[in-house]
């Protein structure tokens, strides 16, 4: 019997830090990966708020006011609002490429199925605003 | 020899489940957080709809519906498993290597204290 040594030593290839930043593909994928933070620094935003709903009519109105309207985090959530469009745009791409969807023994072009994708995201979207915006 | 790959292939389960909670979490916010983020973010707050849309009355009406609250629920967990997988590959792609295990207990961890602290706070509103 083979015993395996205690502990396997592992070359790793040297790599700088800054690897994404030497080609534009790398860049955008960086971009794409990082979306996911602002994802979820809204998540928590969104928390806050919930906290704060359920504490009463003062605190939630204090937090929209204060909080929600103050330019700074108008800025962040313009910021937070261009990286989760990064998100969907990429995601449906994707969709399309990994999703094989097939109709009797042919498969669906990837671009249709991508198609499919963006049209779920706007319906979604327009649903979701109707009900925000419904008097 | 057989500890090793029974451990990786443990780890390949474990890895399996982690990743359909990310790609469930990418599916479901790819849909809807550009317009949350748009309207209650955004429009409402600058005025570019009626800011009474985000309003205490209208969102403690929609939150306390039962159907709202499952949506809700769904949208703050998987969208915290996304994030915590795909960022746990960010700071691996950045190099860090040291503190794979950590890095993976406190993401998803923090996943799932956000996930109770989610439910806890969608049931205070009523």
């Amino acid at each position: 019997m083979i015993e395996a040594p205690p502990e396997l030593k592992l070359y790793r290839r040297p790599m700088a830090r800054a690897w994404w930043l030497k080609n534009r593909r790398y860049t955008l994928y960086m971009l794409r990966e990082i979306s996911s933070v602002f994802i979820g620094v809204w998540i928590v935003l969104f928390l806050v708020q919930l906290a704060q709903l359920g504490s009463g009519r003062e605190a939630y109105q204090g937090f929209v006011a204060g909080f929600l309207r103050s330019p700074i985090v108008i800025i962040l959530n313009l910021a937070i609002f261009v990286f989760v469009m990064v998100h969907s745009i990429t995601w449906n791409q994707l969709t399309g490429v990994i999703q094989v969807v097939r109709i009797g023994d042919r498969e669906l072009p990837s671009r249709y199925v991508a198609g499919g994708a963006f049209a779920t995201w706007l319906v979604a979207s327009l649903v979701i605003a109707a009900v925000m915006l419904a008097a | 020899m057989q500890h090793h790959v029974e451990e990786s292939a443990k780890g390949g389960h474990n890895e399996l489940f982690w990743y359909g909670l990310f790609a469930a979490g990418g599916v479901l916010t790819a849909f809807v957080v550009p317009i949350h983020v748009l309207i209650n973010n955004l429009a409402a707050p600058l005025g570019l709809v009626p800011v009474e849309t985000i309003g205490y009355e209208r969102m403690a009406r929609l939150v306390a519906h039962p159907l709202v609250k499952v949506y809700l629920f769904a949208l703050i967990a998987l969208g915290l498993f996304h994030w915590a997988h795909r960022f746990r590959y960010v700071l691996i792609d950045l190099g860090v290597m040291g503190a794979r295990e950590l890095i993976a207990v406190l993401a998803y961890g923090s996943a799932i204290a956000g996930t109770v602290i989610g439910a806890i706070l969608l049931l205070r509103v009523t």
